[in-house]
């Protein structure tokens, strides 16, 4: 006869969102649940939501239900199961766990019983007493007893049969006190893993969260497998057939999921007497006003009726006017910002000034921003000032308050590297070998080198097979770590938040995020926006004000739109890779595209910036672009549909869109299909979605005629795109930052450099590259000096940067605010009358000392030192009370030259003194080096000898192991490129060198033919044969960008 | 004048780890960055003061081990007992690696500076260290003169004068960086521009101290000879010898009595004024023809109870066959613990005993236990301990018998009820008919209790029932998943 199997709904899993206990993801217990034919299964992390959006995903796809709930640990030691019912028990139970997370730093909870009798329970609860119950059974009937009097009809006690020792004896025990107190039974799984596989992972987690190793976890350790989704058979084995009959009881009371959310914007950003569409539709038709005074282009006019018929129809009004609001207040502070990305396809935000991209000049596609097919959620990203965009946060808290405002999370997960450290650790490796093997993984495609390397090490860590420890390893990738902050993303609703997603304390002080991610917001349809920092901003906004103080003749002072478009003399500089401190083209390989690509237009910029992605140079899209753009090879396209996709782009994919189009245009993909590509290539890197394809997109582009060479192009071409290509508009966005820090770089140099210097940290170069940039473009440094600096730098004259105090390491802002204000009432007379008056501490006044501040008294840096010192710091103004004290007759002897630049780099980072280089050229060693603006005119091919301070080191992911280092010397800087075997024979020098002697072979681009001599600006690089250390001539304290 | 030789010890983290020779690229790591490294890691370019990611790039094979700085101050101990032979002013410094002797005044002794430095640098080299020496009147200076490239005698006028102009010299070439004073005296020191002692020693003392502190002040005071150096002294541990010496040798067991009394009413008068008890009593017999035997007794008596050891003594004495006339017997004892602070009774019963606390219970049992450990030898003395395993094999062990508990601590209520009695062997269990047969019929009365476990070693899956035996008793059995085969593992009652 065949067995009749009970039908069973799983009330009790957590998943790896319990973070460091459960030891499946979501999806895993959600699809294996549906293939066992579960009636539903629950995702009941503790005290957390974080998983449920994944779950509600996969539940969707493989079409089981889901039941929402949460698990908690309360501080009367008793275990709570909490069941969503519906939408209202969803929130109690979302404000339950907000409440106990919020009271407790990150990571923690903490929730009592007490928290529970506040309102009448929708939920339903259960009682889950299998390692909670007490030895004396008296405990255990006042525990039934008050949980009675809390939950009264919705209570029920959680059994679990998970073949511990002495589980009859239990069962009884908990069957005596629910016949006593009248609560029902029912069977409870305390899932942690989807498959008893899983039980190896889930005794490493374990370890890792009680920081041991499972060698000592003893007792600690689950006694069995059992904690996984078992099939109804075993199920049946396990529990009487009315505990599994009462779990679709109750699974059936649980109503709620997540579809049932409906998220509600905020109503306050719309006046009274007016609504969202009109207000809406008011303020862009006013913001394409102010764009164009004149008259708004026809083409504007059609596509701002386009796109407010959509938002309409889609009912994002409200989203578009929160965002207008926090330009606006942004705006209001003189707070500079700009949204890019999507956003700046739409003509709508363009006019309500949150993008800069001028849509009748770009052809912008507003479809990739909003789309009624993909009925995805906006997304708009703002960049504002990376110093100023706390006051914006501030603003939004303010302005919907804590309850309604939170930012997003970010779920911070296993990496290769982290997931080698904790399961090394877990297991009982060595400290030392662990390191070794996360510093470099090159053994991980090789177990066998693996198991070399555990063999060499101690006796003990024999047992640990490289194969156990590779799976472990694989198996702990991308599980959920913990949750961070998100860089900016906010949420922002109605309601109070905590009714929608639990808030918990971040990691930073007076912070809150949510328990969902960027992902989970997306997948729900839920709306956000990223309020984000962007440093050349807060170097503009500077530059700009500085620009102002020197025109006071203008007006409302010189604004970001004064800023004249097409500047000749700009595009002139770009050409010739003047773009040190540039944003986004100011990197050693932007660098050396830019005499080749040489940018005349707005347009070249945008494709500039997008075109050195890893995206275009894998898919080697860059060579036949430039080549099209000199004229070298004809453009030429298999069909006009081709052309209408490539045409702007001579013929070559670039942006991330026209990827996509070609997927449409010529591999035939469905608009639905092209979206799922679009899915993939994002998240790429992740998964291997990307990878399901490829084939499609091969035989597609073969069907219709097209080389196998051209199709696996675009598909190597998809891969770099997935994480690292540009859209179009997001290129456009960054481009107008580009061409503005050009233009000012290049008209109003002193402003530029002054601004970028007081936006450090950020972009590439450190300060003393950009100080000899600017000095190369006829800035005029002063050194810092206590009786003219402040705290930021400032500009005395046009072409005069006075170097503030901000530069010395170990000084304060407030010990600078201070000198100021002494300062205020008359110059430092004499270090004891700069002591008397500024009160600042003992590590400070050294600072200064160190730093030469003191060089206005004529007294070199040793001496100062020696005079400081005298002052006891405990009782300063007992000892000087006048200069005799500090002054004991005693002349120390002055510091030479490579001291003194020494020193200046040990506490400035740079010196304005001759370079280092000059002093080392009368060395024999270096008698034969060419500088670095004399490589311009020597032959290719010829060897040449170059030195100079390291500054860069890198080894992109594009270039297939060739490392790039660049030198400084006083005349610029020189590109070396150093190959693998060379690399191997030099490790030493590369590493160590500060200072490197580098010979080998010059090789020379000369970019345009057909152009003037005079006007290229060829591309040189020394392919290293020989490089030496030199640092120990001169040891300094230099930095170096390296291995990015 | 002193004189105080310098021995310093500059790969000290990988001797005291016996790593310095290792063919192996080999570095001492703290807080993941490099402190020492061997040779032939520094041949490939590792150096101290490096990450352990440099290092890594530099040399990927790189085998890195953490400092350990009880071994180095142990091993620095060690050798200052066993440089106690060359002077009674031996003292350590462990930051610097260093041991520093006074040896003026042993210079007599020894025969003149050239014999005690070879005797001494024997020694060292014997013991496989690096190190260098320096010499001069105080310790500070001889540590900078270490540093020097001269051998120490080169620093000596004659056999019983130093060189002072020399050591002068020697210590003003000196970078300050090797000066033993702060990191932030020495970033004072340079950003003042002085580099070398030389400079230092031009300013007026006043002036430094002034700007330095007193300790700097004092340092100096010391290099330039104007003050005497007070470093404190290294002692060797204290421990009991005592022995006694009969002139025409002993020739039976039973004549050694009262010495064996005399000895230990010495250790008890030691003891007393220590407050410290004995865990060890480490016999000597030594024979007229130049052999010895030696007998180590471990005990385990919270209080001195003479009796006792005696009586312990002589169960031992018992097993040893005399091989000749003994000329000596002497009694040493180098492990001690702090005694329980009792009083003496006012009224003393027992002249033997010095302290008479302690549970007499406890006191018995420790006297048996000592009785059966030298009877028996105490790897044949076994206890049971509580083991924090899940496996119930494993939850309970077997060990060396001890008077210090060495059982982990146990969760009671994560310690599930197990039977009294478990075999040391699971016994394999037949089926005869379907039904499990061992020594009789068993039948199943409770489970499965499933332990699933070891995964990383050897994975162990079994599943624990209760079982009533045909016999009436009730036993504890499993069905291991793996072999699919049924076993006795206990026995309840």
């Amino acid at each position: 006869m065949k067995l009749v199997l009970p039908d069973y709904a799983e009330l009790h899993c957590i998943s790896n969102f319990t973070f460091l206990r459960g030891a499946s993801h979501p999806e895993e217990l959600v699809t294996q649940a549906a293939a066992l034919d579960y009636q539903a299964v629950t995702i009941s992390d503790e005290c957390s939501f974080a998983g449920v959006v994944r779950a509600h995903m996969a539940a969707k796809a493989c079409n089981i239900k889901l039941i929402i709930g949460s698990e908690f640990s309360l501080s009367e030691n008793i275990r709570l199961l909490l069941l969503a019912t519906d939408k209202k028990a969803y929130s109690q139970i979302s404000s339950l766990i907000s409440k106990a997370r919020l009271r407790s730093p990150k990571g923690k909870y903490d929730i009592s019983l007490k928290d529970f009798q506040r309102e009448p329970a929708h939920y339903l609860t259960i009682w889950l007493v299998d390692d909670t119950l007490a030895d004396e059974q008296k405990t255990n009937q006042n525990i039934a007893n008050q949980l009675k009097s809390v939950f009264q009809k919705s209570l029920w006690m959680g059994i679990n049969l998970s073949r511990k020792s002495h589980q009859q004896q239990r069962y009884m025990q908990c069957y005596a006190i629910a016949k006593q107190y009248q609560i029902p039974m029912t069977a409870c799984g305390n899932v942690h893993m989807h498959m008893a596989g899983r039980k190896p992972l889930q005794d490493v987690v374990t370890a890792i969260r009680l920081n041991t190793n499972i060698q000592k976890l003893g007792n600690k350790l689950q006694v069995n497998a059992e904690l996984y989704l078992h099939s109804k058979k075993q199920l049946a084995s396990l529990y009487p057939p009315d505990l599994l009959a009462e779990t679709l009881q109750i699974a059936a009371r649980c109503q709620f999921t997540l579809d049932s959310l409906n998220y509600c914007y905020p109503d306050e950003i719309v006046p009274p007497n007016t609504t969202a569409t009109k207000f809406l539709r008011e303020l862009t038709e006013d913001g394409a006003r102010k764009r164009w005074p004149d008259h708004v282009p026809e083409t504007v006019t059609t596509l701002i009726e386009k796109e407010l018929k959509l938002i309409h129809e889609m009912e994002y009004e409200q989203y578009f006017l929160t965002v207008y609001d926090i330009v606006q207040f942004a705006r209001n502070q003189k707070i500079l910002c700009q949204g890019r990305g999507s956003a700046a396809n739409s003509a709508v935000c363009y006019c309500l000034f949150i993008t800069e991209v001028d849509p009748a000049r770009s052809q912008l596609l507003f479809e990739r921003f909003i789309s009624k097919e993909r009925d995805e959620p906006p997304d708009i990203d703002v960049d504002f000032e990376h110093e100023r965009r706390e006051e914006v946060m501030q603003y939004i808290y303010r302005k919907y308050g804590r309850e309604r405002a939170a930012l997003a999370a970010t779920v911070i997960t296993y990496k290769p590297r982290s997931a080698v450290r904790d399961v090394g650790k877990a297991l009982g490796l060595d400290q030392a070998l662990v390191e070794k093997l996360a510093k470099s993984l090159s053994w991980w495609k090789k177990p066998q080198q693996l198991d070399e390397l555990l063999n060499k090490a101690q006796v003990k860590q024999r047992s640990i097979s490289a194969q156990l420890f590779l799976q472990l390893v694989d198996e702990i990738l991308r599980f959920p770590r913990h949750l961070s902050q998100h860089v900016g993303g906010f949420i922002i609703c109605r309601e109070p938040i905590s009714t929608l997603v639990p808030l918990e304390n971040a990691a930073m002080e007076n912070r809150t995020v949510i328990q969902w991610d960027k992902t989970d917001l997306e997948s729900l349809g839920l709306m956000k926006i990223d309020v984000l920092a962007l440093g050349m901003l807060s170097a503009i906004r500077k530059s700009l004000g500085y620009i102002s103080n020197f025109e006071k003749n203008r007006i409302g002072g010189f604004r970001l739109d004064d800023i004249p478009p097409e500047d000749k003399a700009t595009y002139d500089m770009l050409c010739k890779a003047d773009t040190i401190g540039v944003f986004q083209i100011e990197s050693r390989a932007q660098m050396s595209m830019l005499p080749r690509l040489r940018p005349r237009t707005f347009y070249d910029l945008v494709i500039q910036i997008a075109i050195i992605r890893p995206g275009p140079i894998q898919g080697g899209m860059v060579h036949p672009f430039l080549r099209r753009r000199q004229g070298l090879e004809s453009i030429t396209y298999a069909n006009t549909r081709l052309e209408s996709v490539l045409g702007r782009t001579l013929g070559v994919p670039i942006f991330q869109e026209q990827v996509i189009q070609l997927a449409m245009v010529a591999a035939g993909f469905s608009g639905g299909e092209a979206d799922q590509l679009r899915r993939a290539m994002a998240s790429w890197g992740h998964n291997g979605h990307l990878d399901l394809f490829r084939d499609k997109l091969v035989n597609g582009m073969l069907d219709r005629g097209y080389s196998i060479d051209f199709a696996d192009r675009l598909f190597s071409q998809l891969r770099g795109f997935g994480a690292y290509g540009f859209p179009e508009s997001h290129s456009a966005s960054f481009a107008l930052l580009a061409y503005a820090s050009s233009w000012i770089k290049c008209n109003h140099p002193g402003a530029f450099y002054c601004g970028l210097l007081n936006s450090q940290p950020m972009g590439f170069y450190a300060p003393s590259q950009l100080v000899q940039d600017a000095q190369r473009h006829g800035v005029e440094i002063l050194p810092v000096c206590i009786n003219h600096s402040q705290w930021d730098h400032h500009l005395t004259t046009t072409h005069t940067l006075q170097l503030g105090f901000r530069l010395l390491k170990g000084m304060h802002r407030k010990s600078a605010e201070k000198i100021v204000t002494a300062r205020n009432s008359g110059i430092f007379t004499s270090m004891s009358n700069f002591i008397q008056r500024t009160h600042i501490n003992r590590h400070e006044q050294n600072c200064l000392v160190r730093s030469d501040a003191f060089q206005c008294f004529n007294s070199h840096r040793y001496q100062s030192q020696w005079q400081i010192s005298a002052v006891e710091e405990s009782r300063p103004l007992f000892n000087i009370e006048n200069d005799t004290v500090l002054d004991d007759h005693i002349l120390l002897a002055a510091p030479k030259e490579t001291e003194e630049i020494q020193w200046d780099y040990s506490y400035t980072g740079l010196t304005l003194r001759r370079h280092p280089m000059t002093l080392l050229r009368e060395n024999p060693l270096l008698r034969s080096c060419t500088r670095a603006t004399d490589l311009a005119t020597i032959d290719h091919g010829r060897i040449v000898h170059v030195a100079g301070l390291v500054t860069c080191r890198q080894r992109p992911g594009t270039a297939t192991g060739v490392l790039f280092i660049t030198l400084e010397d006083e005349t610029g800087y020189c590109n070396t490129i150093v190959w693998k075997n060379q690399q191997q024979h030099y490790n030493q020098e590369i590493i160590n060198g500060r200072i490197l002697s580098i010979k080998g072979k010059l090789q020379r681009t000369d970019n345009i033919s057909g152009l003037d001599p005079q006007q290229q600006t060829p591309v040189v690089h020394i392919v290293a044969g020989f490089i030496k250390d030199i640092s120990h001539l001169i040891p300094l304290e230099t930095s170096s960008h390296d291995f990015h | 004048m002193m004189w105080w030789l310098c021995i310093r010890f500059p790969s000290l983290m990988l001797d005291s780890l016996s790593l310095r020779e290792s063919t192996e690229a080999t570095a001492v790591i703290e807080r993941q960055v490099v402190l020492q490294a061997n040779t032939t890691a520094i041949e490939q370019g590792i150096q101290p003061g490096h990450s352990m990611a440099t290092a890594l790039s530099l040399y990927p094979e790189l085998h890195a081990v953490e400092r350990q700085t009880k071994r180095e101050k142990e091993l620095l101990e060690h050798v200052a007992v066993w440089a106690y032979r060359f002077s009674p002013q031996v003292s350590i410094d462990t930051e610097l690696s260093v041991i520093f002797l006074e040896i003026r005044g042993s210079l007599k002794l020894f025969r003149g500076f050239n014999r005690l430095f070879s005797y001494l640098s024997q020694g060292i080299k014997k013991r496989n260290l690096q190190f260098y020496c320096g010499l001069s009147h105080n310790p500070v200076a001889s540590y900078l003169i270490s540093y020097s490239d001269k051998e120490p005698g080169y620093y000596r006028q004659s056999p019983t004068k130093l060189d002072n102009n020399k050591i002068q010299q020697q210590l003003k070439s000196s970078p300050v960086t090797l000066l033993p004073c702060s990191k932030n005296v020495k970033k004072n020191l340079k950003s003042m521009g002085l580099n070398h002692i030389s400079a230092v020693f031009l300013l007026p003392s006043t002036s430094l101290g002034k700007r330095f502190g007193r300790d700097f002040f004092e340092l100096i005071a010391y290099l330039k000879n104007e003050k005497k150096e007070h470093r404190p002294l290294f002692f060797p541990p204290e421990y009991f010898h005592s022995s006694c010496y009969f002139t025409h040798g002993l020739n039976n067991k039973q004549q050694l009595d009262p010495y064996i009394t005399q000895l230990l009413t010495e250790l008890k008068n030691h003891l007393r004024l220590r407050q410290l008890i004995n865990r060890q009593l480490n016999w000597q017999l030594n024979y007229i023809d130049g052999g010895s035997e030696s007998m180590l007794l471990d005990t385990s008596l919270h209080v001195f109870q003479q009796q006792s050891l005696f009586d312990i003594t002589l169960l031992k004495l018992e097993q040893l066959k005399l091989r000749a006339n003994i000329e000596s017997l002497s009694l040493s004892c180098k492990r001690f613990e702090k005694s329980e602070n009792h009083n003496d009774n006012l009224f003393q019963q027992q002249d033997n005993t010095f302290l008479t606390g302690g549970d007499s219970k406890n006191e018995q049992y420790s006297i048996v236990m000592d009785k059966l450990l030298s009877r028996l030898q105490s790897q044949h003395c076994i206890q049971l301990s509580a083991h924090n395993d899940l496996l119930p094999e494993k939850a309970w062990r077997a060990t060396q018998y001890t008077d210090v508990n060495t059982s982990d601590p146990l969760d009671r209520n994560a310690t599930p009820p197990r039977p009294l009695w478990l075999l040391s062997k699971p016994a394999v269990i037949q089926q005869h008919q379907q039904q499990l047969y061992w020594q009789g019929y068993l039948q199943l009365l409770q489970g499965p209790e499933r332990i699933d476990n070891q995964w990383w070693q050897q994975r162990h899956a079994r599943d624990y029932y209760i079982a009533l035996h045909s016999n009436g008793s009730i036993y504890w059995i499993f069905k291991d998943q793996i072999k699919r085969q049924w076993f006795v593992h206990g026995l309840f009652s």
